[in-house]
Parts: structure tokens; C-alpha cells; sequence
């Protein structure tokens, strides 16, 4: 595979590098989206104000574009909007295991195991991303057209685009697709885009089904 | 740490209660407000709500966004974190074991969950909590396999009134033989998918009913009323379900006649020349030192197979093979419930629906409870029965978005299409006892405080395993009767131990020769001996535990009142 040897040895040059300290930077859009500074609903989110702990300058714009294409702002807001990139960078460094994101069952022994090999797939992943818009377009992901970038992801996301010289970038596009998916739905605009209800802590009582002349709900149709 | 009078000098108190968790705190409170002076002895440090549980925060407000810090637990003896439970909320080991470990049998896989704050794991149950009735109390005579309880429905039935009055349970009247009515609370309410689901569980034959759940729909016994926040399995920050932090710690504290020792971990019960209970004997977490109190009357609460694991421990010349065990049978019989999912997927008619508040009661509002076996015990493959609970809706993470396709706009909009429409079903499969599943020491470990570990052996047997592929067809059925499309089932059930419903180990029984406890939970072998946990049951059923726990506990302690009334028990 064109650009494994790339990928391999970036990855042994960022391990040496990986082992961040476990500090809390504060993160500009979701740790305290709610308080009076930095609030997500004060205007886009810039990347100058945070110090990536674990990916390179470039890794991290990288981390933030793809981001954005898997949850973009639309009608509500976005990946970033959400901090998403800084969500991963943070986990990543500090080796947190994210479930559901390259194995299916919370750690049993090590976490930080775990996080590791986590650290070692995003960069062979970013790394296998680049030298396929490498060998395919002579240029790294972020210099590609958008076309030729949004037909790379749908290759990898999608059953029927599938094909045989994507087949390593698959896995890797689901632990980025599960990290954006988690940090985007773990942060308040995230949460307050799908309308989870429990954001409110107090309720006079549930209000529960609102068509119970309808038990087997026969007349309600689809929203499309 | 200690409230109440200072321990300084022998003294002998009139009962230590060893636990305070549903069981021992449900003791505490009745032998305290009885006039008993009580020592009660808790295994870690006081639960403080307002550090230790959720308090309303959001996923958003946690440092690693609920996945929890990977160093929580670095350095301890048991570094598996315990899931659902034990959240970023309230993580590591100030009030979950990780310290104490434990040992797995060859082919074993226990999980076994330990909370060691005061009141246990019941600051953070489940709620459910149906009455057992004759279909479960006289199972052997109905199917040939185990043994009878020594009690029957119209024996304990006072009791779970008793409990019931106390807790406060929500639920509706169902004239159900297998199921019998209690005393209720209005019910929770239903939400859109509930409607559905029993329209098609009524066609294919199947109950789907509110459950049972100790939740207050309205203020109960100067409690109030649940606010619906969601965050009852991190703990309830105004005491509206029952708890023993809101509950039964505050009523026996309220009776100036406790003695709380906290972080103390019992060890072994001390016995007299006869052999009788004298005391117990437990190690001061802070200082590793070990310290021994006295009483009339000892009462184990220590959470099932703990209580199995002291007495295996309380060996002496009277009790070579761990105390009041004559039988042999501590240890015994171990049971659990096999949990898991035998299918989750969407109901088409909710798609592309405005988000609902859907958990924000986050409990088993309606469940489908045992159908199976009801009248001819083998009418099926399998004896006895499971229920099945039902889940779903707008929750508080889209977990479902593994099941759509793709990324970008269309990807976004999917995951809010299917939200509102997800279902998820969880199997409740009592196991049968078996000679193959039980607890005993491990002859070669030893936990930091030098005492010897505790052993697990266990598997599913046929039984359940034919329970769980049942089930499976049953949600085959439920989706296709609903018009639903399933997305799966679980590969393999969860863990043993996950359910946190351990039973059995020190069962009760009307003969010495193969059974622990009296049907008073008594020791034969040491009368001044008591268990207030789920190890006095000699069987499972499809129901939960901690309501008959406190059913049976207060039962218990009702007699040894009377025990002292009659001078059976001297007060000290």
C-alpha cells in the first residue's frame, strides 16, 4: 500500500512524543460553553486559540476539516461549532478509550493500553488518508478539491462505493467517525441540535405520548 | 471515622448490623427504632449526594465527557471500573471497591460490582420492584428442580406491604396470579413507543405492563415527589426514590441509638465458647489495624456473596469450615439473572418525530413480565420463566447512529430521524442453582488487607441459555406484530454479575442438613447469628431483588425483636 511506510514512521516519531501529561486545558468551546466566556454561541471557532496536546499543526487542521464534513453546520451548528477537534485531540492524548470506537466493550484492565493503540491508529490513519490523495492526486488530503475529497470519504462510508484500495482506510473512517459523533453529541450544541430534553433537570411530571387516541400511532407519517 | 458514642473500651452494643445497604440499612433502622442500641459496621466512607452523585450535571460538564479518566484507577488491585454504575460522575475508589480483589474460577467470568459507600448499591438501583408470589416461592414442587422456599405469599405478603408502604412504588393493578398487586403509587407515565408495543405484544399473546417502580410519581412519607431530572442511576439528589441515604440511615440516625463506623471492613464474626456469635471482628481501612466489637446479635448485610465470603472467613475450633456452616452450603447455589439484549432496532411509525422527553423518569417504566410456564410448568423447553423490560427513545446519547450510513448533512440529519423511534428490548433470566455455581475462599490469594480472597464459579446453564434463544424469537415476533425493523441482538449475554441480582449462597431452608438459615434468615447452627441480603434466597425468579430484600429483612428483624420480647436475646 502506497504511503504505509509513511505512515509507519510518523507514528514511531509522534509516539516518542505522545505521552502527554494529563492536564485540562479548558477548552474555548465546550467545557464552559454555558458560562459567560467563549460560549460556542459567540461566532465560529477559530483554531489559534488551542494548543493541540497530541497531533501536529497539520494533523490537527486535518482532524478539524474531516470533522466538519461527517457533521457540518447546516441548520444547526457544527463540528466545530462543538469543539469537536479539540474533544479528539484532548481524548487522544490522554488515552481515553471512547467505546464503541475501534472495539465495542469498555476497557477490562488498561485504559491507558488501550489509548494507546487508539493514539496508534489515528496516526496511521491520518498518515494511510494523506498518501492516498497522495498516490491518487499528488497532493496531501487538505490540497485536494473538495470533490475529490468528498469522494474519498463517501468511498470509505459508503457499502456501495466501496472499493478494493480503500479497504485499510475503512476502519480508520469509523474511529473518526465515532470520535466527531461523540464529542459532537457529548457537547451542549451538539445536544441541544438533536433536541435531547434532558438538558431541562426539572419537570412537573412526564409528559409522555401526546396521541394516545392513536395507540398503535397508524395516522402519524414519517417527517421527511 | 465514627458517629455516635466513642468506642474506646470493650462495650457490647445489642446488635451490629454489618452493611448498610438495602438490607442492613432497612436492619438499622427497625432495631434502632426499636430501641436496640446498634452498631452498624460500613465497609467505605460515608455516600455524600451532594459530591458523590450526578447533581444534575451534564455529559458536557465532565473533564473526559463521561468516559472517565484512565487514570482513575491506576495502581489499585481491581482496576475494572463498573459499568453504569460507577460513571465519570462518581468514579473511582472512594465509594467503589477497587481496592479488595477477587478471583475468578477456571471458565469463570464474574463481574462483581461493589459499591462501599454507605447504602451501597442502592443509591444507584435499577427500581423495579414487583412482589414474588407462590409461582416463584413453590417453583420445585411446581418443576421438580431445586427446593422450595420455606415461606409462601401469604406468609411474607404483610411484609411486602410493610416495604412497599415504606418506599413508596409506583404501579397499577393487574390481577396477574404470577405477578400479585401490591400497594400503589399512580403509575408512570407512557410514552408514544410503550402504546405501540403493547398493541403488538396483545397480538402475539404476550403482557406489556407498567412495571413495578420504586419511584415517587407523587411525594410519599415526607419524601418528594421525583422532579424527573433523569440522573437516578447516579443518585437522586432529593431523595425521591428509595434510598438508604435518603431513607433508612436518616430514620435510624433520627433514633440517637446508632453507632455508624465507616471504612471498616469486616472480616470474620467472633464466637464465644458455645460457639455463638460474640461480635465481628474488621479492618480500619485507614490504619490496616484490626479491631473487634462486640454484641449480642450479629446481623451480615454485606451484600450476598460478601456475607458468604465473611462466614467463610469466620473460622474457628467450633467452625472449622467457616461459621454456621454445618450444612456445607455457604457458598452454595449461587444465582443471578442473565441480562442482555435480544433485540433493538425502530418503529417506523416514530421516525422524523419531534424529540420527546422520553427518560427523563429514567426507569423501567413498562415492562413485559413472565408469561411463560404459567400454567403448566413445562409448557415450554425450558421451566420457570424470564421477563423483558422495554427501552428506547430520545436518550441522552444517539446511540443508534452506528446504524445509519455515511457522513455529512444527510448523515446529521439521519441520526435526529431515527431518534425519537429507537427501541431497545433487556431479557431478565433467573438461573437455577446448580452445584457448579458457587463462591469459596482462594486458597492462594490474599487481598491487601491480608484477608483471603474470594472465589467465583460459575456458568450459564442449558436452562437460561434456552431462555435467551426464546427470548430472541419472542422480539422476532414483538417487532414484526409492531411493524418495527430490528437491528440486532446482542452476540452473547452480558457478564454473570452485571445485573447486580446475586442470590442465593447462604439459602434458607427448613432443614439444618441442606440449608443456612431458618425461614427467619437464622443460622441454624449460631441463633444469634441473622442475614438481612438476597444470600437467604434458595432460588431466582424473573423478578428483582431489592424490595423483597427489604421485605424480608424487615421480616426478620420483626422476629428478632420478638426474640428479645421473649428473652431468646438478652439486651447487653
Amino acid at each position: 500500500m502506497a504511503g504505509q511506510t509513511v505512515a509507519r514512521r510518523e507514528v514511531i516519531r509522534l509516539l516518542g512524543i505522545a505521552s502527554v501529561a494529563a492536564t485540562f486545558p479548558g477548552f474555548r468551546n465546550w467545557a464552559f460553553a454555558d458560562g459567560a466566556t467563549n460560549g460556542a454561541a459567540d461566532g465560529p471557532a477559530t483554531t489559534d486559540a488551542y494548543r493541540p496536546l497530541f497531533f501536529n499543526a497539520n494533523h490537527y487542521r486535518l482532524v478539524e476539516h474531516l470533522a466538519e464534513l461527517i457533521i457540518p453546520a447546516d441548520d444547526t451548528p457544527g463540528a466545530q461549532d462543538a469543539g469537536v477537534a479539540e474533544f479528539i485531540d484532548f481524548m487522544v492524548a490522554n488515552r481515553v478509550p471512547i467505546s464503541g470506537a475501534g472495539h465495542s466493550e469498555p476497557p477490562r484492565d488498561s485504559a491507558l493500553k488501550m489509548g494507546s493503540e487508539l493514539q496508534a491508529q489515528w496516526l496511521e490513519g491520518l498518515g494511510w488518508l494523506n498518501a492516498r490523495c497522495q498516490y491518487d492526486h499528488g497532493h496531501a488530503f487538505m490540497d485536494c478539491e473538495p470533490a475529490q475529497q468528498l469522494a474519498l470519504l463517501s468511498a470509505l462510508a459508503y457499502k456501495d462505493k466501496h472499493t478494493s484500495a480503500t479497504e485499510e482506510g475503512r476502519e480508520f473512517f469509523r474511529l473518526l467517525r465515532d470520535y466527531t459523533v461523540t464529542g459532537y453529541y457529548t457537547s451542549r450544541v451538539g445536544l441541544e441540535a438533536l433536541g435531547f430534553q434532558g438538558l431541562r433537570s426539572s419537570w412537573p411530571k412526564p409528559p409522555g405520548c401526546p396521541h394516545t387516541d392513536d395507540p398503535e400511532h397508524l395516522q402519524l407519517r414519517p417527517v421527511t | 471515622m465514627s458517629t455516635g458514642p466513642a468506642i474506646s473500651k470493650p462495650h457490647v452494643f445489642d446488635a451490629i448490623v454489618v452493611g448498610t445497604g438495602a438490607g442492613g440499612g432497612t436492619a438499622m433502622k427497625m432495631l434502632c427504632e426499636a430501641g436496640l442500641k446498634v452498631l452498624a459496621l460500613n465497609s467505605g466512607p460515608r455516600t455524600q449526594p451532594a459530591t458523590d452523585y450526578r447533581m444534575h450535571r451534564q455529559v458536557y460538564d465532565l473533564k473526559y465527557h463521561g468516559f472517565g479518566d484512565p487514570l482513575a484507577l491506576a495502581g489499585r488491585a481491581h482496576q475494572e471500573r463498573y459499568s453504569v454504575e460507577e460513571s465519570e460522575y462518581n468514579e473511582g475508589p472512594r465509594l467503589w471497591e477497587h481496592d479488595v480483589a477477587y478471583s475468578n474460577g477456571a471458565g469463570t467470568d464474574w463481574y462483581w460490582k461493589r459499591c462501599k459507600g454507605t447504602g451501597g448499591k442502592a443509591n444507584f438501583w435499577g427500581r423495579s420492584s414487583c412482589r414474588y408470589g407462590d409461582i416463584d416461592f413453590k417453583a420445585a414442587s411446581r418443576d421438580g428442580a431445586g427446593v422450595d422456599w420455606p415461606v409462601d405469599y401469604a406468609e411474607i405478603a404483610p411484609w411486602f406491604s410493610k416495604a412497599e408502604r415504606y418506599m413508596g412504588v409506583a404501579s397499577t393493578v393487574q390481577n396477574r396470579p404470577s405477578n400479585p398487586d401490591g400497594e400503589y403509587l399512580p403509575p408512570m407515565t407512557w410514552r408514544c413507543y410503550d402504546y405501540i408495543l403493547q398493541k403488538a405484544a396483545e397480538k402475539i399473546g404476550v403482557p406489556y405492563l407498567p412495571d413495578r417502580c420504586a419511584q415517587l410519581t407523587v411525594a410519599h412519607n415526607g419524601h418528594p415527589a421525583c422532579h424527573y431530572c433523569g440522573n437516578c442511576s447516579q443518585g437522586c439528589d432529593a431523595g425521591s426514590f428509595f434510598s438508604p441515604t435518603w431513607y433508612t440511615i436518616p430514620d435510624a440516625e433520627q433514633s440517637k441509638n446508632l453507632s455508624l463506623v465507616t471504612d471498616a471492613l469486616v472480616r470474620s464474626v467472633l464466637v464465644d465458647e458455645q460457639g455463638h456469635a460474640k461480635g465481628v471482628a474488621y479492618v480500619d481501612r485507614a490504619t490496616h489495624r484490626e479491631i473487634e466489637v462486640y454484641a449480642k446479635v450479629v446481623v451480615l448485610a454485606a451484600s450476598c456473596v460478601e456475607t458468604a465470603h465473611i462466614m467463610l472467613n469466620s473460622r474457628s475450633p467450633h467452625w472449622p469450615t467457616g461459621i454456621a456452616n454445618s450444612s456445607g452450603q455457604v457458598g452454595r447455589n449461587l444465582c443471578d439473572h442473565l441480562y442482555g439484549s435480544p433485540g433493538y432496532g425502530y418503529l417506523p411509525q416514530l421516525l422524523g418525530q419531534p424529540s420527546m422527553p422520553d427518560n427523563i423518569a429514567n426507569s423501567t417504566v413498562a415492562w413485559m413480565p413472565r408469561w411463560q410456564n404459567l400454567d403448566n410448568p413445562h409448557a415450554e423447553k425450558f421451566i420457570r420463566g424470564y421477563s423483558i423490560y422495554m427501552g428506547g427513545g430520545c436518550d441522552e446519547f444517539p446511540w443508534h447512529y452506528n446504524h445509519v450510513e455515511g457522513f455529512g448533512s444527510e448523515f446529521k440529519r439521519g441520526i435526529k430521524h431515527y431518534y425519537p423511534a429507537t427501541i431497545g428490548a433487556l431479557v431478565q433470566i433467573p438461573t437455577l442453582p446448580s452445584p457448579n455455581n458457587y463462591v469459596d475462599l482462594d486458597p492462594d490469594k490474599k487481598d491487601i488487607y491480608d484477608i483471603q480472597q474470594l472465589r467465583f464459579h460459575f456458568r450459564w446453564g442449558p436452562n437460561e441459555l434456552m431462555m435467551w434463544e426464546h427470548s430472541k424469537q419472542v422480539m422476532a415476533d414483538l417487532f414484526k406484530a409492531a411493524g418495527g425493523e430490528m437491528w440486532g441482538v446482542d452476540g452473547e449475554p452480558n457478564r454473570p454479575g452485571t445485573s447486580l441480582h446475586e442470590t442465593g449462597v447462604c439459602g434458607m431452608g427448613s432443614d439444618p442438613k441442606t440449608s443456612v438459615t431458618n425461614k427467619w434468615a437464622q443460622a441454624h447452627d449460631v441463633p444469634n447469628l441473622y442475614i438481612c441480603d438476597a444470600s437467604i434466597f434458595p432460588g431466582n425468579n424473573d423478578k428483582t431483588t431489592t424490595m423483597p430484600i427489604i421485605a424480608f429483612a424487615m421480616r426478620t428483624c420483626d422476629h428478632m425483636l420478638d426474640n428479645f420480647q421473649r428473652g431468646v436475646h438478652k439486651r447487653a
